[in-house]
């Protein structure tokens, strides 16, 4: 019987398909059943809230061992990581410098490469985080980043690339999200209008990586 | 949630301080970026770049410049104690300094301009005299340091040229070699390249004290471009503070009354520094702003898409302050966005009388004014003082409109007395109004104009100008209209107590204009306010 779950804030492939007993988001999202989902999300790591995943049935696979001997079986889960580039505004990006990322579970100690980035493992249920750098210390989302064609997804990666000022309590600016979105159009040499039209979309999913 | 350690940690309350020299402030707490972000199970990846803003501001206002020039007046030692504590509170924010200029002239000439003060004011502060020998040197438009500029100078450094009238006569040569003298320069009686980088360097170092020093490094690019490309620049007249209407603007356009513009222009001239968050650094390639030499195309490059909308004089007046929609140039709103400091602040002049009509010079006072809209700065301040010798009692930064509880004596009444004193006895008190006319007709550039141009006077504004020419405040407008008609001389059929154009004329003239009392002497003592801003240079 095909089940169906839909997609909550925070929610994203690996931690949906970890609720249903999956160790391998692929097992999902490549489901025949999931070719429309795919159609519209690129990323299984970006959903939207009221999106469709639908869970195929859980195989159960047999294999035959003889007793009284020693077998191995490899579990194939996805490895899961929280990647993020370190960037300071109208300067070199923020490389070879320390970096904590405080998990719920572990606090991991971590250095930026000469790009900024910095990488860590994760699981499918971690989703709060604070990240410290810089003498700063950040609240981090795992699995809050919305797709680039909806208004949220625009206004976090604005936000996560410091164009965005405006309040983050809930309300939404509207100078603010104008000037973010021209600020990021001046940088990016698309046409400054303020809207965040396909190019613009496309430009900020590239310059944010996801 | 971004939370700076060094920010959250700090005792007390934001530093706000205005005054006629300037203002200086801790930009409020700033709502801080939270991250959301999405988990890689490929490549994918997130980025982070932390928002760029600056923690406080320093800004001078023109006063404290020549006229037209961007010679540094002595007076700004007033203010720099500000900028000392500015710098104690936030150990290691990197400063960028920003010149603004008014509308009046062309875009080119008023980047320069601008552009030539944030310099004269970088220069100083990281007391480099070449900067100031570059100004000095290429004079620009109405900005020719000449020898006045060495004139006050040393004069303040009390080698007393005698006047400041940019001639080379004997009392200057002579100053000059007094200075050349103790400096171990030849004493050639006129101010070489040597001697002028002595001069200045001096006046900096006296202007400064021993406490404030800065360095290029103390800077957002930290002096690594030669032009101080980061480090200062102008913004000409893009980013004003104060537009005037349509209508005033057509007025004040008007060749003869170039003085008056120029008055009432005054709150764009200023020169603003932004401290930023502490380990903020800048790659000049990078930085939006042009070098101050460089045309105007890269400012352009950084307007809201609306930009030109914003800087061009509409239907109403506006201030930034309150529309926040007077800047042209995005990346500077982005960045004095949170200001509470790039705001227009208002000198208030409120004329004292007794009972006879005497004009109080000297006279002690006390006011308490409440603002209509209080923000930080201006919560029912009090302040205190003697009027001065025109018996005008003198309130800086009073937010407009606002009401002011006016109390004060006859000079000399008690020379003992300090006018702090929470207990004194005032012999005279009133509640004076601030701000008598609506919004929309724009006469605080009218000071001086008669009833040419006059705007049509609410029965509001009428009932306010009668109270501060002390018109009993309890007693009924009708009433008091009478009165006031009775007091200056019309016929009794004319004494209707309606505000018809005559009496609403006479009350503009008697109120607003009016330097001396009027004819007649009132029952009740009568402060008589003048409109803002009328700020003494």
């Amino acid at each position: 019987m095909a089940v169906s779950h839909t997609i909550k804030q925070g929610e994203h492939l690996s931690s949906v398909a970890l609720k249903y007993g999956f160790a391998n988001y692929k097992t999902v999202w490549l489901d025949e059943s999931n070719s429309g989902l795919r159609r519209i999300r690129k990323d299984p790591n970006v959903l939207y809230p009221g999106d469709v995943v639908m869970i195929p049935e859980r195989t159960t696979k047999s294999v035959d061992a003889p007793t009284a001997k020693i077998h191995v079986f490899r579990l194939v889960s996805s490895d899961l990581k929280l990647s993020i580039v370190l960037l300071q505004f109208y300067n070199r990006p923020i490389g070879s410098t320390d970096a904590v990322l405080a998990l719920s579970e572990s606090s991991d100690s971590l250095t930026s490469d000469a790009d900024g980035l910095i990488t860590d493992a994760i699981t499918a249920r971690d989703e709060t985080a604070e990240l410290r750098v810089i003498g700063l210390e950040v609240q981090v989302r795992i699995g809050h980043l919305d797709p680039v064609d909806t208004p949220p997804g625009q206004l976090a990666r604005l936000t996560n690339l410091g164009y965005y000022l405006g309040p983050t309590n809930g309300t939404v600016d509207p100078t603010q999200v104008r000037s973010a979105v021209e600020e990021f159009q001046c940088d990016n040499q698309l046409t400054v209008d303020g809207l965040c039209g396909p190019r613009t979309q496309a430009a900020l999913e590239k310059v944010h990586g996801s | 949630m971004v939370r700076d350690p060094a920010m959250s940690d700090r005792p007390g309350e934001n530093l706000v301080h205005i005054t006629a020299l300037g203002t200086a402030a801790d930009h409020p707490d700033r709502d801080t970026q939270l991250l959301r972000v999405a988990p890689a199970t490929e490549d994918q990846k997130n980025t982070f770049r932390p928002a760029f803003f600056p923690v406080a501001y320093w800004g001078v206002r023109e006063i404290l410049f020549a006229f037209d020039s961007s010679f540094v007046s002595p007076r700004i030692a007033g203010h720099l104690g500000e900028l000392l504590e500015l710098r104690k509170r936030h150990p290691g924010a990197p400063l960028s300094v920003f010149g603004h200029a008014d509308p009046v002239g062309d875009d080119d000439y008023n980047k320069q301009l601008s552009g030539r003060r944030a310099q004269a004011i970088y220069g100083l502060l990281t007391r480099q005299p070449g900067h100031w020998e570059d100004l000095y040197s290429h004079p620009f438009g109405g900005d020719d340091w000449g020898l006045r500029a060495a004139q006050v100078a040393l004069d303040t450094l009390e080698f007393t040229p005698g006047n400041f009238d940019g001639k080379l006569d004997e009392a200057t040569g002579a100053a000059i070699r007094n200075f050349q003298n103790s400096n171990g320069l030849s004493e050639t009686g006129s101010p070489g390249p040597k001697t002028r980088e002595a001069l200045f360097r001096r006046y900096m170092e006296k202007l400064l004290g021993n406490e404030l020093r800065l360095a290029p490094k103390d800077f957002l690019a930290k002096g690594n471009d030669e032009a101080g490309k980061g480090d200062f620049q102008g913004c000409g007249a893009f980013n004003p503070l104060l537009l005037f209407s349509r209508d005033a603007q057509k007025r004040l356009d008007h060749p003869n009354k170039k003085a008056q513009r120029n008055h009432a222009n005054a709150p764009n001239r200023r020169v603003v520094i932004f401290l930023f968050r502490p380990d903020s650094e800048v790659d000049p390639q990078k930085w939006p702003c042009p070098r101050v030499k460089e045309g105007i195309a890269g400012c352009k490059r950084r307007f809201w898409s609306d930009g030109q909308a914003r800087r061009a004089p509409q239907a109403k007046r506006r201030e930034y302050n309150d529309t926040e929609d007077t800047f042209a140039c995005r990346f500077y709103d982005r960045i004095a966005g949170a200001s509470p400091c790039e705001n227009v602040a208002h000198v208030v002049r409120i004329r004292l009388f007794d009972q006879t009509r005497a004009v109080l010079i000297g006279a002690p006072f006390e006011a308490t004014i409440t603002p209509k809209h209080a923000t930080l700065a201006n919560q029912g301040q009090t302040a205190a003082g003697f009027s001065d010798h025109n018996g005008d009692a003198v309130l800086f930064d009073v937010a407009v409109p606002s009401t002011c509880n006016m109390r004060w004596s006859h000079a000399g009444s008690d020379p003992n007395r300090s006018t702090s004193q929470a207990a004194a006895q005032f012999e005279y008190e009133l509640d004076v109004f601030i701000d008598l006319t609506e919004r929309d007709e724009d006469d605080d550039e009218n000071e001086g104009e008669t009833a040419d141009d006059p705007g049509v006077m609410t029965l509001e504004a009428a009932r306010r100008r009668l109270n501060n020419l002390g018109y009993s405040p309890g007693s009924t407008i009708t009433r008091s209209l009478k009165l006031f008609q009775q007091d200056i001389g019309l016929r009794p059929e004319e004494q209707t107590g309606e505000l018809d154009s005559k009496t609403a004329d006479r009350l503009r003239h008697h109120h607003d204009i009016l330097r001396n009392p009027p004819l007649l002497p009132p029952a009740e003592p009568r402060p008589k306010p003048s409109r803002p801003p009328a700020q003494e240079s």
